[in-house]
């Protein structure tokens, strides 16, 4: 009873395990899910906002830097006449234009989109003032009387350069690169500019403009210089800040000139070959820093953006791995469970046969024993009333009962011991098994039954002697017992033949009187009899035979009509 | 001076058992005939066959106590009180005792025993004179 309770619950446990396992895959499952999800969530809005940020850092720095070189174009136009300042200024307005219209991608952001707003006006404010100047033909005015110097362009240009200057620093460092390099572009052009400016006004203070933008433009060429993680950027910001030294000789030389008073010389050298041969150089390496780092940038990018895929393959590979691991386990599980549900199975089967082995050895040991009793009752009564004629009958009967006992006894013996030893295989002789049995039943009777055999098996047969002998002992026995005395010639047959993979069939077949179709399920039962007015044993013979050959791994089966009976068994060789 | 019954019906496998119950009912003097059944399949044919025996053994059928024995082949005590049961009226008797025999006292027997009808009674062998003249005069 309590080992069937407990393998029941060693099943469901199973059965449980299982279901966690399923949970436990599918938290697991939502967990590799929300990674992957999240990982190319974050992967990807980085990606998108250093692309913003870039995009945003080239419009802010170009309108920056345009816009400076507007102003200055404007005025070097103004005092000189030059056709040449007229074009740059035009060719400048258009690319500022450009910049400004592209500015409108940022829109999304309400903050950009202020501060466009901003500029739109305070630039529209300006554009206006510098055509006016331009078209004016105010060319050599004193500079005080030129509208490019006037209250209202100064106030623009302040709320302008503010506005662009809102936009805060980038903590990433191929962005803040970007920043600064627009940053160096428009301070070196205020620089040129001042210099230039305060060569053609005489004014000292553009000097002062200039000295305030000159630790400026250091502080930013040695941050990026800091900021820079490769050799090349790192050569072409040193060849940027040395023709920026050269330029910076150059302007200061210029400005001695025009504290001195010598305007003239001061143009000179503002304009002259050195100065621009320098500004060329200084131009070239901040172009092509800019391209290596736009592309440094890109490459940055592109490694995120295959950084997320190997990520994501390799969340998926381990999900799968993951997914696999748990079909294997629940196969274990299930294959462990069907063993488990097989083992309790045969522990039931087990279980039912030892109750009514219980039951019916308290109920067949005691019956003989019992009767045994009421016939010794019996012969007292018998003996105090004189009645002496029946005495011998009674203890016939005693003696009939005490022998049941004894047989019963044994057979009990021999299936306890049937559960216990296992026989070793040893060659089996039929022929010897033959005469046994033929001593066995005929010295019981039953001359006038044929018992016929037939060895035909081609292998020779291992396996236990003894259980094989009991087997046949019993199968025949019962053939003689239940022979059909209505028949001519009544008869047992034993065969045996080899089947192709070796096992040994053996066939006990019969004429008699054959197992009435409703007893076919319990033929091999504990304690069956089929019919008390023939049968004297325990009941337990065809169950022991049942017990021997499934010892051996063997099986049998049977047929049965009143015609004759034929049980075949299916033996293994040398098991 | 005991009491008398018209019939009992002794149903038991062992040959051995039937001869000690006649001895006990002969000794009790409770009836004239006595019935004897191998097993429960040939009590309840012998019952079925009211007309056959009513002619035979003329008042002393049908037997009005039957003594049975629970364990038997073909079919046991309990398989014939089930059949008994799924008799047509006419064929099953009025007021029949059946007795119930057993070799060793089992309460789960007992409890199913007594949830017959027609069972009055569980003995454990072996059966005395005494015990039958008790039942019987408890008619």
């Amino acid at each position: 009873m309590s080992l069937t309770k407990q393998t029941v619950e060693n099943n469901l446990g199973g059965k449980r395990l299982i279901l966690w396992l399923i949970v436990a895959l599918i938290l697991n499952a939502a967990m590799v899910i929300y990674l992957y999800v999240d990982l190319y969530q974050t992967n990807t809005s980085e990606i998108k906002s250093r692309q913003y940020h870039l995009a945003l850092e080239d419009v802010r720095g170009d309108i920056e830097y345009y816009s400076e070189v507007l102003t200055m174009s404007s005025r070097l136009y103004s005092f000189t006449g030059n056709e040449k300042w007229k074009n740059r200024y035009l060719d400048n307005a258009n690319k500022l234009q450009d910049t400004i219209a592209r500015s409108k991608d940022f829109t999304s952001n309400v903050y950009i989109d202020v501060l466009a707003k901003m500029f739109n006006d305070a630039s529209d404010k300006l554009a206006a003032i510098e055509s006016k100047a331009l078209s004016e033909q105010a060319i050599g005015l004193p500079w005080k009387d030129n509208i490019l110097f006037g209250r209202e362009y100064q106030k623009q240009r302040q709320l302008y350069v503010s506005g662009i200057q809102q936009f805060s620093k980038s903590a990433h460092s191929s962005i803040r690169l970007n920043q600064l390099k627009s940053r160096i572009a428009y301070i070196d052009e205020v620089l040129t500019m001042s210099a230039r400016m305060a060569s053609f006004t005489g004014d000292i203070t553009w000097e002062e403009r200039y000295l305030r933008f000159v630790p400026l433009l250091d502080a930013s060429i040695a941050e990026a210089l800091e900021l820079s993680n490769n050799k090349k950027l790192e050569s072409l910001l040193a060849k940027v800040s040395d023709a920026n030294g050269a330029l910076i000789a150059i302007e200061e030389a210029a400005f001695g000139l025009v504290a001195k008073g010598d305007l003239p010389a001061a143009q000179v050298l503002m304009f002259g070959v050195d100065y621009e041969s320098q500004k060329l150089i200084y131009a070239k390496g901040m172009d092509e820093f800019g391209h290596a780092l736009s592309s440094e940038v890109l490459a940055e990018i592109q490694t995120l953006d295959k950084k997320t895929q190997f990520s994501a393959v390799l969340i998926l590979l381990l999900f799968m791995l993951l997914m696999g691991f748990a079909l294997f386990v629940i196969s274990r599980v299930h294959a462990w469970e069907e063993k488990l549900e097989l083992r309790n199975r045969e522990l039931k089967s087990k279980k039912d046969e030892l109750e009514i082995f219980s039951y019916s050895m308290s109920h067949d040991l005691k019956a003989p024993l019992k009767t045994i009793l009421g016939f010794s009752t019996r012969i007292a009564k018998h003996l105090d009333r004189g009645r002496y004629d029946d005495l011998s009958l009674l203890n016939s009967h005693v003696h009939k009962n005490a022998e049941k006992l004894d047989v019963l006894i044994d057979d009990i013996m021999d299936v306890i011991k049937s559960e216990k030893t296992k026989d070793l295989s040893e060659e089996v002789n039929f022929p010897e098994i033959e005469d046994h049995i033929r001593d066995g039943v005929y010295s019981l009777g039953h001359e006038h039954v044929q018992l016929l055999t037939s060895f035909k098996h081609t292998h020779t047969f291992y396996g236990q002697k003894s259980s094989l002998k009991q087997i046949l002992e019993n199968l025949i026995g019962n053939a003689f017992k239940y022979h059909n005395p209505g028949v001519e010639n009544p008869y047992v047959s034993l065969k045996t033949s080899s089947e192709p993979d070796g096992k040994l069939q053996i066939t006990v077949s019969d004429n008699g009187i054959g197992i009435p179709e409703n007893l076919h399920d319990k033929v091999f039962s504990m304690f069956f009899r089929a019919d008390a007015s023939l049968s004297f044993g325990s009941g337990l013979g065809l169950y022991l035979v049942k017990k021997k050959i499934e010892n051996m791994k063997g099986v049998i089966d049977f047929s049965s009509s009143p015609r004759g009976t034929e049980f075949i068994i299916t033996l293994p060789n040398k098991f | 001076m005991a009491s008398e019954c018209n019939s009992i019906l002794v149903v038991d496998d062992n040959e051995s058992d039937r001869m000690l119950a006649q001895f006990a009912i002969e000794d009790a003097g409770v009836t004239k005939k006595i019935f004897f059944s191998n097993d429960g399949e040939d009590a309840l044919n012998f019952m079925k066959e009211y007309d056959l025996y009513k002619k035979k053994e003329g008042d002393l059928y049908p037997p009005n106590v039957v003594l049975l024995d629970i364990n038997m082949p073909k079919m046991n005590g309990f398989e014939f009180l089930d059949q008994y049961e799924k008799l047509n009226a006419d064929e099953r008797y009025q007021s029949l005792i059946v007795l119930m025999l057993t070799s060793s006292h089992s309460d789960e027997d007992k409890a199913r025993a007594e949830k017959y009808d027609a069972v009055k009674g569980f003995i454990t062998k072996p059966i005395t004179e005494e015990r039958i003249a008790e039942i019987v005069a408890g008619l």
